[in-house]
């Protein structure tokens, strides 16, 4: 029973974490049709920021919302002067995210060094909670706290908002959205910031969950797309439904299955390209 | 563009002819009284770029010291970036040879790139002088007698280990985790073997993948029964898995044992406290109580700016152990023979780590420590890796005899078999 109750919690926060970066890419995706390498990028360089911000102030909240500020806006400008022009030419969007990656982690490297580092949280957030036999973190309590408040956000944003219509509308169809008077590029832009804020934020979170070094973008990607495949790309509902099967089936995986660990990460999303390829909750592509 | 008869631009064509004449008449021949030139792979992108730059940091230091010459001669060095696999060192070491016609190879960080780039040292005749990697063959089953090492391997940290953790700490039963690839596999491997001839037993071993981000499931199967743990996992990871440790209680139940991978000073700072009470097994320490080592990290404390690490210390060693063999030879480099036989058979007296010489089997043999972390005022992160044993001049092979030791199967994932 401890087994099942213990590994159930932690899947849950490795979901928490998977829906931060898969979230953000799916968004993207969903907007713009380009998968944005950089967006392991927009994770470290979050989370770098907030291990600034904790060192100088001591302030972890202040930390996440400077970092997702930081990046929202290095988003915006990544999106603007970049990949404005190249709408619609799929390869170059690719390519220059990837080459804007690079940059970004040597930028990294250069300016925090290549040496792990770890950021501290309030005392209050470390430690567990003891329930009998039962640990169980209160990072990780926080971390499934915020996942699930900021989905909450995002999909009443989505859902029963004007400018989440308006999201929804360009998502769906950016044609007919512009004729009816809704501002595609302005939304598009916005909704790339979006994804890099939730990156940002993630990155912070992450940074104090599992430390950072310059290289985590990179062996982070294929977590978020594995996440925004099996969710159904464009669809938050979905990446919140992705990163919990993938978070799941890969903690259960390891944990019941050790010899199989790599391969319980990729299984859900080999499954899913098989049976349904636009993901769970995805549509079909036009 | 301007085409011929034909319809073929001949301007890049020209363009190229002249590169073409450009690079080969570039190249400088080597002359016995020219520069001598080292070649040094580590990595300097990627996961493991912070380690690259402290090994290139670590080698040029030497050479600073000694104003990059020897017997007159200039020494030049050559740094290439190993990139993220071994096909990219193997590249990059034929260039160094070809082309940049270095005298020495050096350095390489991932043991499978050494792996990789030994039989091309064999291929040309250069001496290959590893400084970093690990990979027990290079100097046991697949060793060839270009390829030698100034470093470390998984077999006499995984013994060493065994041997403390059994003698010592009072270990009956041992649970191991570690990475899923060569490094975990060899230390594992050694320690088991060590631990069960000396009358333990190894209750479980876990590999983990080289990416696992998340240690929670793996911590939470570890079995409860075991006296403590011996862990293989490094860099960034194992401060994740120290840190999982720590919440899941486990961590004052049993003690744990790591290579000096997994509590290097360069993830000190980061560890913090959680980092207290764990053990290390090392061939060096920041904390080595020897006048070149004291001034030393003195040195590097002020031009890194934090506490000497692992890669910076071992380099360092290495430059010396190459320079001090070019030496004893008259620094006639190209007299390639001469030259392997010298890096084999210098004895050093001053390095960081003391004594140093190489056995027969081109490995050190050197002082194995078995250190703890603890506090430390003087130390930039606030902790260091107190020296608790000490197990002098301790070859590759311990106490087991060489050539009886060759003869088993070498460690792997599923070598020696576990456990029922």
């Amino acid at each position: 029973m401890e087994f099942w109750i213990t590994q159930t919690f932690n899947g849950l926060s490795y979901a928490a974490l998977l829906f931060l970066l898969g979230g953000g890419m799916t968004l993207i995706f969903g907007i713009m049709k380009i998968v944005n390498i950089a967006h392991g990028s927009f994770y470290l360089v979050g989370g770098y920021i907030g291990l600034t911000i904790v060192l100088k102030t001591g302030n972890f909240y202040l930390a996440l919302v400077v970092a997702a500020v930081v990046v929202a806006l290095l988003g915006l400008v990544m999106e603007r002067i970049f990949l404005r022009n190249l709408a619609g030419k799929d390869l170059r969007q690719m390519l220059i995210t990837t080459g804007i990656a690079l940059f970004l982690q040597d930028l990294c490297l250069l300016v925090w060094g290549g040496d792990p580092r770890n950021l501290s949280v309030p005392k209050y957030l470390t430690g567990s909670f003891e329930l009998g036999e039962f640990y169980f973190p209160k990072f990780r309590v926080f971390m499934i706290g915020s996942a699930v408040v900021l989905f909450l956000i995002l999909w009443v944003f989505q859902e029963k908002t004007r400018v989440g219509a308006m999201v929804r509308a360009s998502v769906d169809n950016s044609e007919m959205a512009g004729g009816l008077g809704i501002k595609v590029p302005l939304v598009t832009m916005g909704v790339f910031s979006l994804g890099a804020l939730l990156a940002g934020f993630g990155g912070v979170i992450g940074c104090a969950f599992m430390g950072i070094y310059p290289g985590l973008d990179f062996e982070l990607l294929p977590f978020a797309f594995v996440v925004v495949i099996v969710g159904g790309m464009g669809n938050l509902t979905g990446a919140l439904l992705g990163a919990f099967i993938v978070a799941m089936i890969d903690n259960f995986g390891k944990a019941l299955f050790p010899e199989v660990a790599y391969f319980t990460l990729f299984a859900p999303m080999a499954v899913v390209l098989a049976v349904k390829p636009t993901g769970l909750m995805g549509k079909s592509q036009k | 563009m301007r085409r011929d008869r034909l319809g073929n631009s001949w301007r890049p064509a020209l363009v190229f002819a002249i590169t073409l004449i450009t690079i080969f008449s570039a190249q400088s021949s080597a002359a016995a009284d020219g520069p001598i030139k080292i070649g040094f792979i580590a990595p300097s992108t990627g996961n493991f770029a912070q380690m690259g730059k402290d090994m290139v940091a670590g080698f040029q230091q030497y050479l600073e010291e000694i104003n990059s010459e020897a017997c007159g001669r200039k020494i030049e060095l050559i740094v290439e970036d190993e990139g993220g696999n071994p096909g990219i060192a193997v590249n990059k070491a034929r260039k160094l040879i070809t082309h940049d016609k270095v005298n020495i190879l050096a350095g390489v960080f991932m043991t499978s790139a050494a792996y990789a780039v030994g039989p091309v040292a064999s291929q040309y005749q250069t001496p290959l002088v590893i400084t970093l990697s690990a990979g027990d063959d290079l100097t046991q089953r697949k060793r060839n007698q270009w390829v030698v090492r100034t470093s470390f391997t998984g077999s006499e940290f995984g013994f060493a280990a065994a041997e403390y953790a059994f003698k010592e700490l009072g270990w009956k039963k041992a649970a191991c985790i570690g990475m899923d690839y060569a490094w975990g596999h060899e230390c594992i491997g050694a320690f088991q073997r060590k631990f069960e001839a000396l009358g333990g037993k190894v209750l479980q071993k876990t590999w983990a993948p080289v990416n696992t981000t998340d240690f929670g499931p793996y911590v939470a199967n570890i079995d409860r029964n075991a006296d403590g743990v011996f862990d293989v996992i490094t860099g960034a990871a194992s401060i994740r898995f120290l840190k999982a440790m720590e919440t899941a209680g486990l961590k004052e139940r049993m003690k744990i044992i790591t290579p000096m991978t997994g509590t290097d000073s360069s993830l000190l700072p980061a560890l913090g406290d959680t980092g207290l009470g764990v053990y290390s097994v090392a061939n060096w320490s920041a904390v080595l109580d020897n006048p070149q080592n004291k001034e030393w990290v003195a040195k590097v404390r002020k031009s890194m700016g934090k506490e000497a690490p692992m890669g910076a210390a071992l380099c360092y060693d290495g430059a010396r152990w190459i320079v001090e063999a070019m030496k004893s030879i008259d620094c006639k480099v190209e007299d390639k023979e001469a030259l392997l036989k010298a890096i084999r058979e210098v004895k050093l007296t001053n390095t960081l780590r003391g004594e140093l010489a190489m056995d027969p089997y081109g490995h050190p043999v050197q002082d194995i420590h078995i250190r703890m972390v603890e506090k430390s005022p003087e130390s930039p992160s606030g902790y260091k890796n107190t020296v608790v044993k000490t197990y002098p001049k301790a070859t590759q092979f311990f106490d087991y005899d060489p050539e009886t030791y060759l003869k088993t199967p070498p460690s792997t994932r599923d070598y020696p078999a576990c456990c029922d």
